[in-house]
């Protein structure tokens, strides 16, 4: 069974860039998603959508649902990766 | 037979043992008080059973649960391991008391899982030990970094279960007019019996059977509620409908500041407070452990997301709770007259225009102005834990379903309490007993060990908990702080920046911890806030203090040794095993 630090340092520096891109990319939307409603208080709560103020929403189950999205997006993408470099686990 | 067969048969028998209870209770077969004993007898008696048939001699299932708990099931008993006596019982009625400036609780104990998904729980479970200062200890070289991360693990673990041997103390007396004390021993005898013979295996199982108690008991109610207003037993969705409600008999009252507004200038501290909490998740060692037992690196991605769905369940359903309880409040309550309240007002109610009605009871009536109505401030409240408790009966439920409340707030409290505990023993027999002081002991012994301390910290945590010190939120809250400040920028340096060594990282998590500490024991004790930020969001400063501390300090230093950049590289990708490479067993 090859070790890691026996593959290619090219093959685990790219599939390592990649992964850090899409970290930052998916805390970015992580933080816009709880900061945004928040910064946008005011004008957000002013907009009722079937009597939810939207930064109430947000704050109280909207951002909730999306960290759930961010999750999974995040497992999809990443067992992809892990294929595209040939550096997922091996079956036990 | 599978795990799901066994849970799914085991939620039939539960609902149908409450639909059993119910009919008892319809023909008077039984009385208030035996609902209540016979749901906490049932329950503990469960729990204490698998604990027992999880029982365990190999370290690995003491410690991991052998590495085979698959994504689901993990899922499941973090949400049961995270969801506290404070999610559970106090978080809705935080909501009620602050409207919006509670939700920062909601969004705050969700979103902890993205970041724990995205820099934690898969390299975590790639590096593949038993404990977190394990972690510290070889990817910073040695015992100084295990000794640290261990007293911090114990120090946030141990203020959390204290809180959580309250919560039990709290149901015991609110529902079985239990003395405190007593109570706070019968829980502790049945978190012991769910993790002494199994450790990790058993705790699993234990909390998942929890979360399913928990999960029924926290939604029954407030759906039966949306059902007899709306038609609909979605109160997720329906509560809308209430908001507007409540804002309009708001303004007709005059109220300054609408529910579902922000407190003037509350920006900063929401923020800070928010942000200290999705922090503090991500750095509890009892939630990290957790990613540890998950049989590979896939499973444990996948698991995390499970985690967030069922903790997501409760915690989308904790708005509409409050928003009901406050619309209740509003319309059934204030501007009333005092002869005519409904009757969980009086079940509730500690005293009611001088008239003494429960002696655990959650608010007074007082009539200031002695016109006989109830005005706005004529109602003080004395804990909004009612929000929760008094739900079944505002809705005109049977008892049974205030006795399944009962049952799900143990179950809450006693499953995170398992976890807790079996984090700070694990501590202490793994990290300071095998790995420091007798790295020769014998398997039996360190399992010996194991429990020993197991029933030393529990004994421990429930005798602290008799001076009843402190409320249950701000406890709970403060271990937050701490853990985020302390565990968390060590961690993510230590997986994401190979350059962060040995001194960084220890001046580091001293330092963020010991920012949070100060914080919090100024702002406690003389109200000193910087930026005005309030101490229970005290991570705010703590978290880049100890971020920035371990990239200045490891600077000063040489870089780590190549083994341990090759253990480093491999935490990284999910290919290979780590342990070998770093000669551990």
């Amino acid at each position: 069974m090859a070790e890691p630090h026996q593959i290619d340092q090219k093959v685990r520096d790219a599939y390592w860039r990649e992964t850090s891109r899409f970290t930052w990319l998916i805390v970015i939307l992580w933080f816009i998603s709880w900061v945004g409603p928040l910064v946008l208080h005011s004008w957000l709560n002013q907009i009722v959508v079937f009597g939810f103020p939207l930064s109430y929403w947000f704050a109280g189950q909207g951002s909730l649902a999306f960290f759930i999205v961010l999750i999974v997006w995040y497992a999809v993408k990443m067992n992809q990766l892990d294929e595209k470099y040939g550096l997922q686990e091996e079956e036990a | 037979m599978s795990w799901g067969k066994i849970f799914g048969i085991y939620t039939g028998a539960f609902i149908l043992f409450t639909i059993l209870l119910a009919f008892a209770e319809y023909f008077q077969l039984i009385p208030n008080r035996a609902i209540a004993y016979t749901y906490l007898v049932v329950t503990i008696g469960v729990y204490a059973l698998i604990g027992v048939l999880s029982r365990t001699a190999r370290p690995d299932e003491y410690y991991v649960a052998g590495r085979g708990v698959p994504a689901f099931f993990n899922g499941m008993a973090t949400g049961a391991d995270w969801m506290s006596a404070a999610s559970f019982i106090s978080m809705a009625g935080a909501l009620y008391a602050t409207g919006y400036d509670g939700l920062a609780y909601v969004s705050g104990w969700t979103g902890g899982y993205v970041l724990l998904a995205v820099y934690l729980a898969p390299y975590l479970r790639k590096f593949g030990a038993y404990t977190i200062p394990d972690f510290l200890a070889l990817r910073y070289g040695g015992n100084s970094a295990r000794v640290v991360g261990l007293l911090m693990a114990i120090g946030a673990s141990f203020t959390y279960l204290i809180a959580q041997i309250t919560g039990v103390g709290i149901i015991m007396g609110r529902f079985l007019g239990m003395d405190f004390n007593v109570g706070a021993f019968v829980g502790l005898a049945g978190i012991l019996v769910c993790s002494m013979l199994g450790g990790m295996r058993a705790v699993t199982w234990t909390q998942v059977a929890q979360y399913i108690i928990l999960i029924l008991a926290y939604i029954t109610p407030v759906a039966m509620l949306s059902y007899q207003h709306f038609g609909v037993p979605l109160p997720e969705f329906t509560y809308g409908r209430v908001l507007q409600d409540i804002t309009q008999i708001e303004t007709q009252l005059g109220v300054k500041k609408l529910w579902v507004d922000m407190a003037p200038g509350g920006m900063l501290n929401w923020f800070a407070l928010c942000f200290c909490m999705m922090v503090g998740t991500a750095g509890l060692p009892h939630i990290l452990m957790r990613y540890y037992t998950t049989p590979s690196v896939k499973q444990a991605r996948a698991s995390v997301g499970w985690s967030l769905f069922f903790i997501f369940l409760l915690y989308f359903t904790a708005p509409a709770y409050a928003a009901f309880a406050k619309w209740t409040v509003l319309k059934d309550v204030i501007g009333k007259k005092i002869s005519e309240l409904p009757q969980w007002v009086h079940r509730w109610g500690d005293s009611i225009d001088g008239v003494a009605q429960n002696k655990l009871g959650l608010f007074d009536i007082v009539d200031q102005n002695k016109d006989g109505v109830l005005q706005l401030t004529d109602l003080v409240i004395k804990s909004t834990d009612f929000v929760v408790l008094a739900t079944p009966e505002i809705a005109g439920l049977p008892y049974v379903i205030t006795g399944l409340v009962m049952a799900g707030g143990l179950a809450a409290a006693l499953s995170t309490a398992d976890g807790l505990l079996l984090t700070i023993s694990n501590a202490l027999s793994h990290d300071l007993y095998y790995k420091i002081l007798s790295p020769n002991a014998s398997i039996v012994k360190r399992l010996t060990a194991a429990r020993l301390l197991l029933v030393v910290a529990a004994v421990a945590g429930a005798y602290v908990a008799t001076f009843r010190i402190n409320i249950i939120v701000a406890v709970v809250a403060y271990a937050f702080a701490l853990a985020g400040s302390g565990f968390f920028p060590a961690l993510v340096m230590g997986i994401f920046w190979k350059r962060a060594n040995k001194q960084g990282a220890i001046a580091g998590m001293i330092a963020g911890f010991m920012t949070a500490l100060v914080l919090i024991v100024i702002g406690r004790n003389w109200g000193i806030y910087p930026l005005g930020v309030k101490e229970i969001g005290s991570g705010l400063f703590g978290v880049p203090v100890g971020f920035i501390v371990i990239w200045l300090v490891s600077l000063m230093y040489p870089p780590p040794d190549q083994k341990t950049l090759d253990l480093v590289e491999s935490v990284r990708y999910p290919k290979g095993t780590t342990l070998k490479l770093a000669g551990v067993d």
